[in-house]
């Protein structure tokens, strides 16, 4: 009866789904320095539009698809306003975003209302035995993740990943250097949130319901503390943050039934999550793996 | 400007990563499979407790029903178990429903533990271990006795699906109480039936859950609170019945206010009648505009779904505006003390002869008084609100496994249909609809603000409503 390996599966679907998150937030903030305390609202937007198109009968491909442009372009009309404000205010800003977004699929019926979107088409055909079924998921997760991760990786080792590092550093410099660097940013979010859209699209089909509350601001503050934890501008980093956060939530949950403690143990994981953060603010701020060096491009 | 190649200067982070990766996939894994180390014993024939318990709980009809119904269980076992042994017939009757039976019968529970709902939570707890106690008192499931696994779920859909998946992946449970709010039960329904695995919520109500068995072409989810469509009829029946043609809708914008909106609207007759529908900002503080909106449709009654806070200031405005000649009714969350704390908005309330409906059974039956004695020796306090509905799931599940003789989803969520049907719980009836899930009928009482000794209180003896009586006044 115990399928200790569904659960093994399961956790590394998620640790996809979020390191894809992880890159895009990395993207924004490891590299560019812009902060996005909404990524959750790119996600949702994602794994809206998917679903709707899905369930009226679609493909997923195209309902992938269209969850990417729809977030992409999200993210570009955002980022028109949001992009020309200080970096604390974009952040206000971007946070509020999600919130808007949350609130409106709550109130709107003809998009769910607050129980959301169910019966959303897998992309694993039916009548698979479960264990089959999650290795498929688990596949398609993994391709997702590496077209994500090899867009980043490019980027991030052509002129244009040293430009947006430069704004990072220096916008005013950078700006001095003939570089319009409005531009630059509003390139980045809609690359960004357009991953975002395809994670989101991703987790819609696998759980198969989607519901406003999936997408509450804690959310996006999880993608920060995976981020944290794997590293600022290192995307390597983003995929082992998620894997160290959702392995630690998940220990966490089976660990307190072999624990005696002196508190209540289902506060256990906030407890060390909050321990396990502050360590890392302290001693290690830069998360555990450091930003590489800008690749070398002798000879081409 | 040159770069050095081949410098990836990385640190400790890449070993002490890995380090940190390894220890906690050892970790998941073993106790993974510790947890999962109950397997399914040979049969034993030291069963005596159970017959002996029958008589010691007696008038417990609930528990007395286990034992005679799982005497029908597969008779060819029976005769090899007696040929083994010396134990009285009945008894061994009782052994073999309880061979398909692990050692022992875990109940999953889900529940928000912490956060928001985190404190009603742990107290809606105290009945799932209150059911299992009384179980287990009486000799348990056939000699193996109950044991609660509870999840926390922190009433966050996400958090439920980890929690279920924890439940069934890691520890094998086969039958789960809870969750407690609609939206996780929207969001872990597909997985309940993948993994065929039933559920049963205690304070999930939202009418659309109805629709999992149409949507899925099975359901696995079942409850034994009333969906909030019963209650919608309840109020379209009485609004009928009081003949008001000119309704209008008051509610909070939110899936508690605009679901009620739309569940009275979806009435038949109702529709015609409805004249304006208000949803309100309840953090905005002043709804002056919404109330003179309602007062330019010239109603006969303002059906009100507010909250508390919010709630008063509407009150206290409407008093203001000149609207308390209008009759006003209200729906289940209305029936709140703190109301009045507002002498305006009670002034309001009881001028304007407030009445509306609440969820009802009574407290006077043997099986609630079970219950609520065993609270009080247990935890020394009052239940607190759906602690009664989680014992009454608690003892579906588990007269369900009794039912079902064997530890296995698919076929317990088959006797719930029949557990339900003859189990008669602390919060009442339980017979369960085997097509949707849905409890088949639920009471509810009329109340009424009215001045008792110049002081506003509720009078919970107004009228009542059951789906078989309708409407009656008292």
């Amino acid at each position: 009866m115990v399928n200790i390996e569904n659960f093994i599966l399961d956790m590394f679907i998620y640790v996809g789904i979020f390191g894809v998150l992880s890159i895009s937030l990395n993207l924004e903030y490891g590299f560019t320095g812009l902060w996005n305390f909404g990524k959750v609202a790119f996600y949702m937007i994602g794994a809206y539009t998917s679903a709707i198109i899905t369930t009226l009968g679609q493909p997923f491909y195209i309902g992938f698809a269209a969850g990417v442009v729809v977030s992409s372009l999200a993210g570009l009309l955002i980022s028109l306003p949001a992009l020309r404000l200080r970096e604390d205010y974009l952040g206000i800003l971007t946070l509020v975003f999600g919130e808007i977004i949350r609130i409106i699929l709550k109130n709107e019926y003809w998009l769910g209302g607050p129980l959301g979107i169910r019966g959303i088409p897998s992309i694993t055909p039916a009548g698979l035995d479960y264990t089959t079924t999650l290795l498929v998921q688990l596949a398609s997760i993994t391709v997702i993740a590496a077209v994500c991760y090899l867009v980043a990786y490019r980027l991030i080792h052509s002129p244009f990943g040293r430009v947006i590092r430069g704004i990072r550093e220096d916008e005013l410099a950078t700006a001095s250097l003939g570089k319009n660097t409005f531009r630059y940013k509003a390139s980045i979010f809609a690359i960004s949130s357009a991953m975002a859209g395809i994670a989101g699209a991703f987790m819609g089909q696998y759980v198969t319901s989607i519901t406003p509350d999936q997408f509450m601001p804690f959310v996006s503050f999880t993608v920060w503390m995976m981020v944290m934890l794997g590293g600022f501008a290192n995307i390597e980093g983003a995929f082992l943050g998620a894997f160290l956060y959702i392995g630690f939530e998940r220990a966490a949950r089976i660990a307190k039934d072999y624990l005696l403690l002196p508190i209540d143990p289902n506060n256990l994981m906030f407890i060390l999550t909050g321990l396990l953060i502050l360590i890392f603010v302290f001693l290690r701020p830069q998360g555990l793996l450091k930003e590489n060096k800008v690749r070398d491009y002798k000879g081409v | 400007m040159t770069m050095q190649r081949g410098s990836n200067v990385k640190g400790i982070g890449t070993a002490a990563a890995a380090g940190l990766a390894v220890v906690l996939l050892i970790v998941g894994i073993a106790a993974g499979y510790f947890a999962g180390a109950a397997t399914v014993a040979p049969v034993t024939t030291t069963q005596t407790q159970t017959v002996t318990s029958t008589k010691t709980v007696g008038a417990e009809a609930t528990i007395t029903q286990t034992v005679t119904q799982t005497v029908t269980q597969p008779v060819t076992q029976t005769v090899t178990q007696t040929a083994t042994s010396t134990v009285t017939r009945t008894v061994t009757a009782t052994a073999t429903a309880a061979a398909g039976l692990p050692d022992k019968v875990r109940i999953g529970v889900l529940l928000p533990l912490s956060g928001e709902l985190g404190a009603i939570g742990q107290r809606m707890l105290y009945g799932a271990h209150i059911a299992a106690k009384i179980v287990n008192d009486s000799g348990g499931i056939g000699g193996r006795p109950v044991q609660i696994v509870a999840e926390d779920t922190a009433a966050v859909p996400d958090k439920a699906l980890d929690a279920v998946k924890k439940l069934i992946e890691v520890q094998g449970v086969q039958v789960i109480v809870g969750p407690a709010t609609s939206v996780e039960v929207a969001t872990i329904a597909k997985y309940l039936n993948d993994r065929k695995v039933p559920a049963i919520s205690m304070s999930a109500t939202a009418a659309a859950l109805s629709n999992l068995a149409k949507q899925y072409g099975d359901t696995y989810f079942w409850r034994v609170v009333g969906s909030d469509s019963i209650q919608a009829r309840a109020i379209a029946d009485i609004m009928k019945q009081k003949d008001f043609k000119r309704i209008v809708t008051f509610v909070v914008s939110n899936d508690y206010g605009i679901g009620m909106e739309q569940m009275i609207l979806a009435q038949p007759g109702i529709k015609e009648r409805h004249v304006l529908a208000i949803r309100y900002d309840p953090t905005k503080g002043d709804y002056r505009t919404e109330l003179e909106q309602v007062k330019a449709a010239n109603p006969d009654v303002i059906f009100y779904a507010l909250w508390v806070e919010s709630g008063k200031i509407v009150f206290r405005q409407a008093l203001d505006l000149g609207l308390e000649k209008i009759p006003t009714m209200g729906g289940e969350g209305m029936a709140d003390e703190a109301f009045f704390e507002d002498p305006r908005a009670a002034d309001y309330m009881v001028k304007t002869g407030l009445f509306g409906t609440r969820p009802t059974y009574d407290p006077n039956t043997y099986s609630y008084q079970i219950f609520y004695k065993m609270h009080q020796q247990l935890y020394g306090a009052e239940p607190s609100l759906f602690a009664d509905y989680t014992y009454d799931a608690t003892m579906v599940a588990i007269l369900a496994v009794a039912h079902a003789g064997v530890y296995e989803g698919a076929k317990i969520k088959n006797a719930l249909a029949l557990t339900g049907q003859y189990y008669i719980g602390a919060t009442g009836m339980k017979a369960l609809d085997p097509a949707t899930g849905d409890l088949l009928s639920q009471d509810y009482l009329i109340w009424r603000v009215e001045l008792k000794d110049g002081k506003p209180v509720y009078n919970f003896n107004y009228g009542s409503w059951s789906l078989g009586a309708g409407v009656v006044w008292k």
